[in-house]
């Protein structure tokens, strides 16, 4: 099994959006990473939301945990969520403008035709105004989420919305991959 | 395809075997005897993203320190440059399990692997964009430990974990140095380190 980089890009800083496109039917899996932050006004984070095949239907379910940096872990679910919805965070305008987050999302099977597609996506990020004195307690934020698209069709679009009314900060990176049988 | 974004490339050869950005083996080190650290020093700064991945044991219970550098300078070792939160899944006897949530700098980067007495453990931590000087850097890490000290207490626990880690730096990455918070190192273990090879 080899893993071949489909594409990979740095953004402008003049977008919120990031659209894969005509993806190509060919590979097993697919895997998406992304590393920056964005600058949604006055907000710590902003949501990673996703959209397959432009289908904005009622035909998404997802569930998953995240944890602000406290013993708790809390748990969202949807079993039929419209899109664009979220799969995960990153930061916004309050994080400090160096705080880069990451996230990184698996699509096995993709352009299989017989099931509902499934996806996993983790995600991490900053989590409070910065610089703050004392210590780093709570100032992360961790989200595992996994979601389907109950549609059998082969994937042949993502599109990523970096939400909170922001734009993805310049030097954000992200890379779309395939893997080969 | 991407729309607002500077694509780099644009490449999709499906189906052929090792093809451009695919994973490459860096430095790999491993001992079957007490070993004090693992260093990968002088990381090209040719790759995308970096994968470290650990499996291992280690003849105390003592935390995972990793530590960074940039510029071909020494390993950062001043702790309130790190950070982590993560969740991580623990059995306590044989009828209770639950979250626990370990957040200090002082663990450093990352926390684990954190075997103990011989219990083998695996981690597996992905650094993107370790060459941007943009951002600090970042990773995430997927991990089992089996550890007599929980993050907070005690008992004989373990799990999995999974967490997301920063070093306050905007350098670029170019030395990972992992050691043991004190005293023993490591055993039986092989260490990895992977580039997403350019394209």
């Amino acid at each position: 099994m080899a893993f071949e980089i489909i594409e990979k890009g740095t953004f402008d800083g003049s977008t919120a959006a990031l659209s894969l496109t005509s993806i190509p039917g060919t590979y097993k899996h697919l895997e998406w990473s992304f590393m920056g932050l964005t600058d949604a006004p006055s907000m710590h984070r902003a949501n990673i939301a996703i959209k397959i095949n432009s289908d904005t239907g009622s035909n998404y379910g997802y569930v998953g945990w995240y944890h602000d940096g406290v013993d708790t872990v809390s748990h969202n679910y949807n079993q039929s969520s419209t899109a664009p919805f979220a799969m995960g965070s990153t930061g916004g305008d309050n994080s400090n403008a160096n705080q880069a987050s990451t996230a990184r999302m698996w699509i096995p099977n993709y352009a299989d035709t017989a099931f509902h597609k499934n996806f996993l996506m983790d995600s991490g990020c900053g989590n409070i105004e910065y610089p703050n004195p004392g210590s780093w307690g709570n100032k992360f934020f961790e989200v595992h989420q996994c979601g389907v698209w109950r549609n059998t069709a082969a994937i042949t679009q993502i599109d990523f919305d970096f939400q909170g009314g922001g734009t993805v900060d310049a030097g954000s990176s992200y890379i779309f991959a395939g893997w080969t049988e | 395809m991407p729309l607002g974004a500077a694509k780099a490339a644009l490449l999709g050869a499906a189906g052929s075997a090792g093809g451009a950005g695919d994973w490459e083996v860096i430095a790999t080190t491993s001992a079957t005897v007490n070993t004090a650290s693992i260093s990968f020093a002088s990381i090209p700064q040719t790759y995308t993203d970096l994968k470290i991945v650990y499996a291992g044991t280690s003849p105390d219970g003592e935390f995972q320190l990793t530590n960074f550098a940039t510029g071909g300078g020494s390993p950062d070792t001043t702790d309130s440059n790190y950070g982590v939160t993560g969740m991580l899944v623990w059995q306590s006897g044989s009828s209770s399990a639950g979250w626990y949530i370990v957040e200090s700098a002082w663990r450093k980067f990352p926390i684990s692997p954190w075997p103990r007495n011989g219990f083998p453990n695996v981690g597996i931590f992905d650094i993107p964009n370790y060459t941007s000087t943009s951002f600090y850097k970042v990773a995430q890490g997927r991990s089992s430990n089996r550890c007599v000290t929980t993050a907070t207490g005690s008992s004989a626990n373990g799990g999995g974990m999974s967490a997301y880690y920063t070093w306050k730096n905007t350098g670029a990455l170019d030395r990972v140095d992992m050691t043991r918070d004190s005293g023993s190192g490591y055993d039986d273990f092989t260490c990895t380190l992977f580039g997403i090879g350019p394209v």
